[in-house]
């Protein structure tokens, strides 16, 4: 009896062991039992070995980026949005736990990694992992190392300072949350409420698996123009296209001939951004962009494009036909007439056709 | 009383040939890049070994096409000066409107036809001036951005817009020869009841009498006439 008590007890108390492990409770005031999978270093060590897919594909496409290899871990990104781009460190041991995700904040305490030191820290601090940033934080979240005091002097710092005033980064730069704090961060004030429509960095360099520009392929830089995988959004939506006076620029893309031949996987063929850079982005009627009447066709014709300067003012590679004849373009006016002279050809040699058969048939006209 | 007649010449029937294959190499090239998302595309141009083989084929076929072409009219309109039969006269409108009638079954009778009935007539030379479009279109999508090795970039002094308008007009004739060949000539060369499988007019250039009767006997009361 005194056997099976003591056999009880021990299983009772291994059981709590795991169940402490498993869902990080406290043991004690001052101190916690976290889960196995917190005592790890980093973010990544954790999420890559996690069974929720959702918690571990950002941490495995991480692995693919050009942040892995430049040592750019999750901490840069989901912490606090601070200038001086370190973990706020807040000493003592202690602190708390909360397994609670609904407000996509998570308070964690962490053991101070070998690799990043935090001065001032004595040896643990308190994450706060960033989710579900809007537009504004998210642009801010990455200029942070490129353009906007830097952190990183390795990092291309030319970006933030081009976006912020092509078309993009100027839609962008709306509701910026604190307006002193944006403003002290060096981003400019609101102009439009057209920031949800607005590319930030990560809808075309990806959010975990970031790639260099020169590793983003063709058909996945036309893919994000157009929205992503899903379609009808961004530059393939209507009503986006329609809402700044633009043509649907993905559809009229796919159908020149350097669309036809990418969809054919053709590669060495001009994506969005060959023509409308990835940075700079402006609209056609600006002077300054590179598809301007004005330059248009020094771009068209770069060495490695078309080689010599074409007369391609009067023209689109969006099929919009600049040119009208009584108020019709003749575009249009080639598109009505084939759609009904096709159909009255073709229609009437099917009647020829199926009659001629039937006659045929019927004996009424065979030989 | 012959059994058969010739209907078309070695020559003929070699030219037939090569605009049937350059034809339809163009057909399918040319569709491909008209119609890129469909399935069948990408597996046309994946045969061809990627997108570049499929242009350089469309331009062989089209030199070949055109070649022909030159070589058909240039002997029929400077070399070969006599009756040209495949000339339209009137009886071809009232053969028309008669023919309609009978498949309509609004007349009893069908029209005598001679040496071409009115609808093979309305096939060449609806074919023929097809043929100048999408050559005088496609000669300006191919040397716009650069004529051969030559240094001429006609689009250094044409517009743009001239590109996308012949781009429209090629594509549109392409597709309008393609559904006339499929659905009424190859009817008339291989579907037709008492035709199937295949007409052998055009590739043996002999015609049965009984066929002669049927779908020439204008031609076929000349020629016995003639004692032939």
């Amino acid at each position: 009896m005194k056997g099976r008590a003591l056999i009880l007890i021990l299983v009772l108390s291994v059981l709590q062991s795991v169940h402490a492990q498993n869902v990080g409770v406290f043991s004690g005031s001052n101190s916690v039992v976290a889960p196995t999978n917190l005592q790890k270093d980093t973010c990544y060590e954790c999420h890559v070995g996690l069974k929720d897919a959702k918690m571990s594909d950002p941490a495995k496409a991480w692995e693919e980026s050009v942040h892995k290899e430049n040592d750019i871990t999750c901490e840069r990104c989901h912490s606090p949005v601070v200038p001086s781009g370190r973990l706020a460190a807040v000493g003592e041991y202690g602190g708390s736990y909360r397994d609670d995700h609904a407000d996509m904040r998570l308070d964690v305490e962490f053991r101070a990694p070998a690799a990043y030191p935090i001065e001032g820290a004595k040896g643990e601090y308190t994450l706060t992992v960033r989710k579900g940033l809007n537009t504004q934080q998210q642009i801010a979240m990455c200029a942070r190392c490129h353009g906007l005091s830097p952190q990183d002097p390795e990092s291309p710092n030319d970006v933030f300072p081009l976006y912020k005033s092509d078309v993009h980064g100027q839609a962008a730069m709306v509701n910026l949350g604190n307006p002193n704090k944006m403003a002290a961060m060096g981003l400019e004030a609101p102009v439009s409420e057209d920031s949800k429509d607005a590319a930030v960095c990560t809808d075309c360099h990806d959010s975990h698996k970031t790639k260099k520009a020169k590793d983003i392929t063709l058909q996945e830089k036309v893919t994000s123009c157009s929205g992503g995988v899903e379609g009808e959004k961004c530059h393939s939506s209507d009503a986006v296209s329609e809402k700044y006076g633009l043509v649907n620029a993905y559809e009229t893309y796919l159908d020149t001939h350097h669309g036809k031949a990418l969809s054919l996987g053709k590669e060495n063929v001009p994506g969005c951004s060959d023509c409308h850079t990835s940075h700079s982005v402006l609209k056609a009627d600006n002077p300054e962009a590179t598809i301007s009447a004005k330059k248009r066709a020094d771009m068209c014709g770069q060495e490695d494009c078309h080689a010599t300067k074409l007369n391609v003012a009067l023209g689109s590679m969006h099929f919009k036909d600049p040119v009208s004849i009584a108020g019709v373009s003749p575009s249009l006016l080639i598109k009505l007439f084939y759609s009904a002279f096709i159909p009255v050809v073709v229609g009437f040699f099917t009647l020829y056709v199926v009659t001629d058969f039937l006659k045929s048939i019927t004996g009424r006209g065979g030989e | 009383m012959a059994e058969a007649y010739k209907r078309f010449t070695l020559s003929q029937r070699l030219q037939h040939l090569i605009w049937f294959l350059s034809f339809t190499i163009l057909a399918v090239t040319g569709l491909a890049l008209k119609y890129p998302s469909q399935g069948w595309a990408q597996f046309v141009v994946d045969l061809m070994g990627g997108m570049d083989n499929r242009g350089l084929l469309h331009r062989i076929a089209a030199v070949v096409f055109i070649g022909m072409g030159i070589a058909h009219a240039g002997y029929y309109g400077l070399i070969d000066k006599g009756k040209k039969a495949i000339i339209p006269d009137r009886k071809d409108l009232s053969d028309l409107i008669q023919d309609m009638k009978y498949h309509l079954f609004l007349a009893k009778e069908r029209p005598k036809f001679g040496r071409y009935a009115w609808f093979e007539k309305a096939d060449y030379w609806a074919g023929a001036l097809g043929t100048i479009i999408i050559i005088v279109t496609g000669a300006i999508m191919w040397l716009s951005f650069g004529t051969f090795s030559t240094g001429l970039y006609p689009l250094k002094f044409l517009p743009l817009v001239v590109y996308d308008w012949a781009s429209l007009i090629h594509g549109y004739e392409a597709i309008l020869a393609v559904l006339v060949v499929v659905i009424f000539h190859l009817y008339t060369a291989i579907w037709k009841p008492g035709t199937f499988p295949l007409a052998m007019q055009i590739w043996t250039g002999k015609i049965s009498r009984k066929h002669m009767e049927h779908e020439h006997p204008m031609e076929l009361e000349e020629l016995e006439k003639m004692g032939k």
